[in-house]
């Protein structure tokens, strides 16, 4: 009877064993305090990570009855994480939201909408083009922290040695790079590149793309009449392909490899010293300083240079409410906290990553700088991308194609692009 | 005629015992493994995003999957990264095998230890490592290469759909052999020595007695480990994610990187089930394949 009692126990401490440990993110009251439950990607990231922790001690020092418990979660895999949390119940009370993958999550139905719990100012507060990204079917989905628009910065110094003007258009920045690209050395071969080309079939890589197809006076996915449309396969977006291509293939303005450099790299080897020119968000200063701090004041931006027009995409990390949290007051005063306008103010001069909000824009003297022109300009006209739940699936094939054309340079553009034309159209079918 | 009911009862009291032993075990298989499994194909029946909406659709998928291009070419990059993969593991593993059995191999212990190295690091660890190696502006290779001018322009690795599997390829098969040259070793220790003394006794040569006596001394073993070897590669994810995340174009992008895609790039996580039940009668049949051949052997 022992036996089978010590057995049957055995039994139920290894099963309860297996379920220990139970949900993170659940909310709970812990010694009367409100644990909310926030998922992150500062803190996976510096110099984000050390100001963010900052930034949640003093929220936890004047709101003692608020207790925060951060999960982090890179940038490229938050997608992924909220899904799953949110397929399993487990959805923190706030988590990361972006203008790439809101459309997805509040497709979803777990973004509550923010209005209810903001002042007609707290709203009116918000950048017009900013609200508008955060905005879908007329609910605020999201609470912005942050922007990074994109713009095109460069080396003001080398820039200034050679007696070129910051480029304007994207022919300028062809003939800028071609001139940026020497052997500084003698040694006979290339020390420092034009233009650091971003050709992974990734956001960083789609995202750039799209920017110079979009200046080619191209879209890739609107919405009209009541339907997604293309316009891949046009004219202006061959030669948009075709303009990506040379970068590399004819000007050969861009560092070796240019298919496996992303963000990342391209932006060590600016730190490096190795090229002069990039299109890149205004986090991505802060991250060079970060890893070549001599680089200060050597730094400019531009807006995005034209084709025909200017693109810059809106470019916005905030907050979603888990419509099921039961501290969304006690949430509500954690975002709001984020990025009132002492923290917005010392954030972007951390960090680089500007303010959402009026009045940290409207006060904010380091936007005024040389260094922000460009961000500040991008940031202005930031448009709406696309946000179709496929809109991802869409990027992809324009990945492909852009690395199609890059590797092979014999290929006939418009062949391709009208093979991606075909793709993306069926794209737009299958979610019909 | 009583003692059968006897012992029957006396059987369902050591049975009720045993299913008692074994309940918590057949609890945790049937919720982390035939659960899974089951929801996975049920979704496969709905267009979800796994939160909101459940929408069924029937067979829709399946009917697209079955004329989907881009899929079967993802498939056929499956096989050549499997089978390439399996053969360059194989060859090293019996190769290093060999030598580590030999009774005049110097400091076996040593070699032996540096030779499973590989294997040791997590799959992530290594995707990493060989990016850096394979890295056409500051990667090791590019740099010896031209130093010792064996290459005038930096090689693109991983940026050309021409090297790409084949670099994907050669790390794969660096960090599996280990593996399976471990099994190899291990039955290559059981061979008896004088099966080797009496080939050499009858004129065999060097490569008569590997055919004759090591091959299949070794074969029981081998057999297993290389279909296992088949299945881990055929759905194999992390190191080539980690190297190339499919691409350039989709030169790398095998049947696991195109399921995740589908469903954690695209949230489309019915039709990505699709995939995966595909993939999952596969790896059965492979599975009953190799069961039919242990019990020839048998």
């Amino acid at each position: 009877m022992k036996k089978r009692l010590v057995v049957l126990l055995l039994s139920v401490f290894l099963i309860a064993s297996v379920f220990a440990g139970g949900s993170k993110e659940a909310s709970a009251e812990e010694g009367g305090q409100t644990v909310l439950t926030v998922l992150t990607t500062a803190v996976t990231q510096e110099p984000e990570g050390s100001l963010a922790e900052e930034y949640i001690a003093e929220f936890e020092r004047l709101n003692p009855d608020i207790k925060i418990e951060i999960t982090g979660v890179p940038m490229n895999s938050a997608l992924q994480r909220i899904t799953t949390l949110a397929a399993s119940g487990s959805l923190p009370d706030l988590f990361v939201n972006t203008e790439n993958i809101v459309g997805q999550l509040a497709d979803m139905g777990i973004c509550e909408d923010l209005t209810p719990y903001l002042s007609e100012d707290e709203i009116n507060n918000i950048v017009d083009s900013v609200r508008t990204g955060c905005t879908i079917d007329g609910q605020l989905v999201m609470y912005p922290w942050y922007s990074g628009p994109n713009a095109l910065i460069y080396r003001t110094d080398w820039l200034e040695e050679l007696g070129i003007e910051p480029p304007q258009t994207l022919d300028e920045v062809v003939a800028a790079a071609q001139k940026l690209t020497r052997d500084t050395n003698g040694d006979g071969m290339t020390d420092t590149y034009g233009f650091g080309l971003i050709g992974t079939n990734d956001d960083s890589g789609q995202t750039r793309f799209v920017m110079i197809l979009r200046s080619f006076g191209a879209r890739e996915l609107y919405f009209e009449d009541g339907e997604w449309k293309t316009e891949i396969g046009t004219p202006e977006s061959v030669a948009a392909f075709e303009y990506f291509r040379d970068l590399s293939t004819k000007y050969k303005v861009v560092p070796p490899g240019a298919l496996e450099n992303s963000f990342n790299e391209n932006v060590n080897l600016m730190a490096m010293e190795q090229i002069g020119m990039l299109i890149a968000g205004s986090n991505s200063v802060g991250k060079i300083f970060n890893a070549n701090p001599e680089l200060e004041g050597r730094i400019g931006s531009v807006e995005m240079p034209s084709a025909v027009t200017t693109y810059t995409p809106s470019s916005i990390l905030g907050w979603s409410l888990n419509p099921e949290s039961e501290h969304k007051d006690a949430a509500i005063r954690f975002v709001k906290f984020m990025s009132n306008k002492e923290n917005s103010l010392r954030w972007v001069e951390v960090t680089g990553r500007m303010p959402c909000m009026k009045d940290a824009i409207t006060e904010s003297d380091y936007l005024s700088t040389d260094l922000f022109r460009g961000f500040v300009a991008g940031f202005e006209n930031m448009v709406q991308a696309p946000n179709a739940p496929f809109y991802a699936e869409v990027k992809t094939e324009l990945g492909k194609c852009y690395q199609s054309l890059i590797m092979d340079p014999s290929l006939d553009a418009a062949a391709e692009v009208a093979k991606c034309a075909e793709a993306v159209q069926r794209i737009i079918d299958n979610n019909a | 005629m009583k003692q059968p009911a006897l012992r029957h009862v006396g059987d369902l009291h050591q049975n009720k015992l045993g299913y008692l032993f074994t309940a918590p075990a057949f609890l945790v298989l049937v919720l982390m493994v035939v659960y899974p499994l089951i929801y996975g194909i049920v979704i496969s029946f709905f267009d979800t995003n796994l939160v909101n909406r459940f929408d069924f659709v029937g067979l829709k998928y399946y009917k697209r999957l079955i004329v989907d291009e881009t899929f079967y070419a993802s498939l056929g990059r499956t096989a050549i990264f499997t089978i390439f993969t399996v053969a360059g593991r194989t060859v090293l593993a019996v190769l290093f095998a060999n030598l580590l059995v030999m009774d005049s191999m110097p400091c076996k212990t040593v070699f032996r230890s540096i030779l499973v190295l590989p294997w040791f690091f997590p799959d992530v660890v290594v995707g990493i490592l060989w990016r850096w190696l394979y890295n056409a502006n500051y990667g090791l290779f590019n740099f010896i290469l031209r130093t010792i001018g064996l290459a005038d322009a930096p090689i693109e690795w991983l940026s050309n759909s021409k090297t790409a599997m084949w670099a994907v390829i050669m790390v794969s098969i660096w960090k599996g052999f280990p593996f399976m040259m471990v099994m190899l070793l291990a039955a290559l220790q059981t061979i008896s020595k004088d099966l080797y003394e009496a080939a050499e006794l009858d004129g065999c040569g060097v490569f008569q007695r590997f055919l004759h006596v090591t091959l299949p001394g070794i074969m029981p073993v081998l057999s297993t480990t290389l279909m296992l070897e088949i299945m881990w590669c055929f759905k194999h994810f992390t190191l080539i994610w980690n190297l190339t995340k499919g691409g350039p174009v989709d030169a790398t992008q095998v049947v696991s990187i195109d399921i995740y895609n589908t469903a954690f790039q695209y949230t489309r996580y019915g039709e990505s089930s699709t995939r995966a039940v595909f993939v999952f009668v596969i790896i059965i049949i492979l599975t009953v394949m190799q069961k039919k051949m242990k019990r020839k052997e048998a």
